[in-house]
């Protein structure tokens, strides 16, 4: 196949995968509104799943064309993001049985197509590597980090359910943390007690969605940074340099590593630790492009658009 | 009265010995910790850092005043400023008091069973209902060990657990963290690092200049030394070997980009045998007995005097021409530019075509051949639009330029070799290993459940799981359901 013909295959399948997702906003969408229309909801997850295949597909034969892991621009970078949301998302619905908030993690991953599809050409084009980059360093040091940002994302929405549900939905004035207790029925009479410590039982899931979503998050993110420094070691004798990504990823890091040791306390309240995986996400958004769109300079330049 | 005094002192001390670990073992210290370490390493990754951009940036940007202040304020080099280095010192205490008092005395929990607790005790738990069982706690034991649970019954009561080894990952990453940070100040005290630019057949030896960390470049092998860049504080020894590079070349892609660097280096010992031999590139080193060299750069560079102090720049490509900048003030520099003589330009073009034709290593060591080149100097303003002649200096020659002497002693193409020792690696990359696979083990949670007949003749059974509670009710339920249907 030659490469114009690779290309446009390419260009197909991630308008369809973006496509699909559009098309999956609305199914949760009217779910979410309805929550009888269950069949709705798996439409959603099933134009999800179709996303994600054109998705690899396209990333197939990007890869063929550059005949190495295709993670050398920015809109590269943005692809394997939104894959990863779409791959995270889809595992934690079938995991955690999530019902609520589909539609917003597709309404993000449209941005993020479009965002990506927007970018001029000079950040889309297969182009050559410099010497620095061409490692397979490089494909175990970004698709963690990614997969963590994808993650974190994730968690994020679900923190906004949280506030969403305990600020605005319970506006009783009613501050005190109490227990709620819930009693189920199984077969025979035989009745099931059970308490969580928050305001609601939704409450109390869209705090463990976020808190899966850490503890997912934060050993990759982990791995991600470790793997950055063994990489710049191996390439510039050097673990770490003080570099802004490389700082700011550390920022995330000491971030995360706050709320993880929060919810040590069980006093903590589902609040703050709700504010904190948002302030979490904000800085991952530095992180990952905020450090060239800001320009606090330094050796990650790739992200940089002129 | 002295053995009194004594006696408060030591009290005094116990006090403050007791304070200083209650202090240093808390969360609450390691969370303000992290939450004023991400604010302090957001400040310095806002603000341009001294170290990458420059002093005289800086000066630009802020002023001469404020930049003064921002200095004594630590603001200018937060990553090496006395409060940031105080924060993380306060965050390794915290982590060591903590670990040892708080984390690993826990790993016992992993392996323990749980405390038998009442009836009564059983009915506060998370989660909890009342059965019937014709069978009693063995038909719950037999569930409980298909989902893997550990049991224990005794008498009237029934003790399960499963996922104890979770609690093992806290002490895992901590120790993990705790040899990171050893082997971290075995490198500072025992380790070093450096640059040296080297000509083909040519080589270095590591030598401790002390302030001094310009290499010397000779044409006598035993002056041919680089320097290290140690700790004041230095602990180390410097290996006597000889390296040397038997070849260096690039090979370029179709476009002329450079593609790869390359130097093949024999490493002797003091009595010139040979002990190793290898040809690095970037992202490929050269690792041998605790000294590690790397390809760095590559290119041409440019013996300069200035005042007959002799260094060696980097030529850069600019605009088509090969030359040094060198700034001189807010908007005008000294531009340095090496011309070959016309029949030798020919002549390096037809190489450079016929080589780069066939994508082929360029070799190098054949440009300092070229021995009729000259530096032309000029003037030119910050963007590069006016520039002004100043002169040339021949090669091997000097010119008084105003209160400046420049010399010129031709240019070679060198390759540029970093070197480092790192001898903590071998707790480093221990230590790495244990933080990842630490954060795995603490993924889970542990689950316990209790259960008791009792004077009614009823099972009254509860649970409890450290972490997330949901995945757990889930499990509950799903137990219960099955040996009530049953
Ligand atoms: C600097 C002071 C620190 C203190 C005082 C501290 C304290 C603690 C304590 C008391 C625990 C609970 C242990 C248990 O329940 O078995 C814990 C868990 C943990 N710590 Fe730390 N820690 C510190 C630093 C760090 C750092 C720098 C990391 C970075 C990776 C870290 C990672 C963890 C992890 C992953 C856990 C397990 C969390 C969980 O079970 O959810 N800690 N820490």
């Amino acid at each position: 196949m030659d490469m114009l013909k690779i290309s446009q295959n390419e260009i197909l399948c991630f308008n369809i995968s973006g496509f699909s997702v559009f098309i999956a906003i609305w199914f949760y969408a009217i779910s979410w509104l309805n929550s009888r229309l269950i069949l709705l909801k798996k439409l959603g997850s099933f134009f999800l799943m179709t996303s994600l295949f054109f998705l690899t597909v396209a990333l197939v034969f990007r890869g063929i064309a550059l005949n190495f892991f295709p993670l050398t621009n920015l809109y590269e970078s943005l692809i394997i993001f939104a894959w990863a949301v779409i791959a995270a998302y889809l595992f934690l619905e079938w995991k955690f049985k999530i019902d609520s908030f589909g539609w917003v993690v597709s309404a993000f991953l449209l941005m993020v197509f479009l965002y990506a599809s927007w970018l001029p050409p000079s950040q889309k084009q297969i182009a050559p590597l410099v010497p620095a980059l061409q490692s397979y360093w490089r494909t175990i040091h970004v698709p963690p980090l990614l997969m963590s940002y994808a993650l974190f994302v994730i968690g994020a929405f679900s923190s906004i359910g949280y506030l969403f549900e305990t600020k605005i939905l319970n506006k009783s004035g009613d501050k005190a943390r109490r227990d709620i207790r819930t009693t189920k029925e199984i077969t025979n009479g035989v009745k099931i007690n059970s308490y969580v410590r928050e305001i609601s039982e939704k409450a109390h899931f869209f705090d463990e969605v976020t808190y899966r979503c850490v503890t997912f998050g934060f050993p990759l993110l982990t791995i991600g940074i470790i793997n950055g420094a063994l990489w710049a070691n191996h390439a510039w004798g050097a673990l770490w340099q003080w570099d802004p990504k490389e700082t700011m990823a550390l920022v995330t890091w000491f971030i995360y590593a706050a709320y993880l040791h929060f919810r040590l306390n069980t006093k903590v309240s589902g609040n703050v630790l709700s504010l904190i995986s948002l302030i979490g996400v904000a800085m991952v958004y530095l992180t990952y492009l905020g450090v060239n769109q800001f320009n606090f300079g330094g050796l990650h330049t790739y992200g940089k658009i002129d | 009265m002295r053995a009194e005094t004594s006696k408060k002192i030591k009290n005094l001390f116990k006090i403050t010995y007791k304070a200083f670990l209650d202090e240093f073992s808390s969360v609450k210290l390691a969370i303000t910790l992290f939450i004023f370490l991400a604010i302090t390493t957001l400040i310095g990754t806002i603000l341009s850092e001294e170290p990458m951009v420059g002093a005289a940036e800086l000066v630009k940007k802020y002023g001469l005043e404020k930049y003064h202040l921002l200095k004594s304020l630590g603001l200018t080099d937060v990553f090496h400023s006395w409060w940031y280095l105080a924060l993380l010192t306060a965050l390794g205490i915290n982590l060591i008091v903590a670990s040892f008092k708080r984390v690993f005395p826990k790993w016992r929990i992993a392996f323990a069973w749980p405390i038998e607790i009442e009836e009564s005790n059983i009915k506060k738990l998370p989660i909890h209902c009342e059965i019937s069982l014709n069978k009693g706690l063995k038909t719950l034991e037999e569930k409980l060990k298909e989902k893997n649970y550990k049991t224990k019954i005794n008498g009237k009561n029934l003790l399960a657990v499963k996922g104890g080894w979770h609690r093992l990952g806290a002490s895992v990453t901590h120790v993990g963290i705790l040899t990171l940070l050893i082997g971290c100040a075995i490198t500072t005290l025992t380790g070093f690092n450096g640059m040296a630019q080297v000509a083909e057949n040519e080589g270095f030896y590591l030598t401790d200049l002390g302030d001094k960390s310009v290499q010397l470049r000779s044409i006598e092998p035993e002056n041919w030394l680089a320097p290290i860049s140690k700790m004041p504080l230095w602990l180390g020894r410097i290996p006597s070997y000889l390296v040397k590079v038997n070849k260096t070349w690039r090979v370029d892609y179709e476009s002329g980009q450079p593609k790869q660097w390359y130097s093949d280096l024999s490493v002797f010992d003091q009595n010139k045998k040979e002990l190793f031999r290898k040809t690095i590139h970037v992202n490929e080193p050269l690792e041998f007995r605790g000294l590690d060299i790397y390809q760095s750069n590559w290119g041409k560079f440019s013996q300069i005097s200035f005042n007959n102090e002799t260094i060696t720049l980097p030529l850069e490509n600019f605009r088509g021409e090969d030359v040094v900048i060198l700034p001189l003030g807010e908007d005008v520099g000294l531009k340095l530019k090496v011309v070959q003589r016309l029949e030798s330009r020919e002549q390096r073009a037809e190489k450079n075509l016929t080589s780069s034709a066939k994508g082929g290593p360029t070799s190098s060591g054949h440009l300092s051949a070229l021995t009729s080149d000259v530096l032309e100097l000029y003037s030119i303003s910050n963007d590069g639009s006016k520039q002004k002649y100043l002169g040339r200096v021949e090669k091997n020659k000097k010119l008084q330029l105003g209160p400046m002497n420049i010399g010129y002693f031709g240019t070679q193409t060198l390759t540029g070799l970093q070197f480092k020792s790192n001898p903590g690696s071998i707790l480093i990359y221990p230590g790495l290993f244990f933080i990842i696979a630490g954060v795995f083990i603490a993924f889970g949670s542990r689950k316990q459940i209790w259960a008791a007949v009792n004077e009614s003749n009823k099972i009254v059974i509860g649970g409890n799981s450290d972490r997330a509670k949901g995945k757990f009710f889930q499990e509950f339920e799903e137990i219960v359901s099955k040996i009530v249907i049953e």
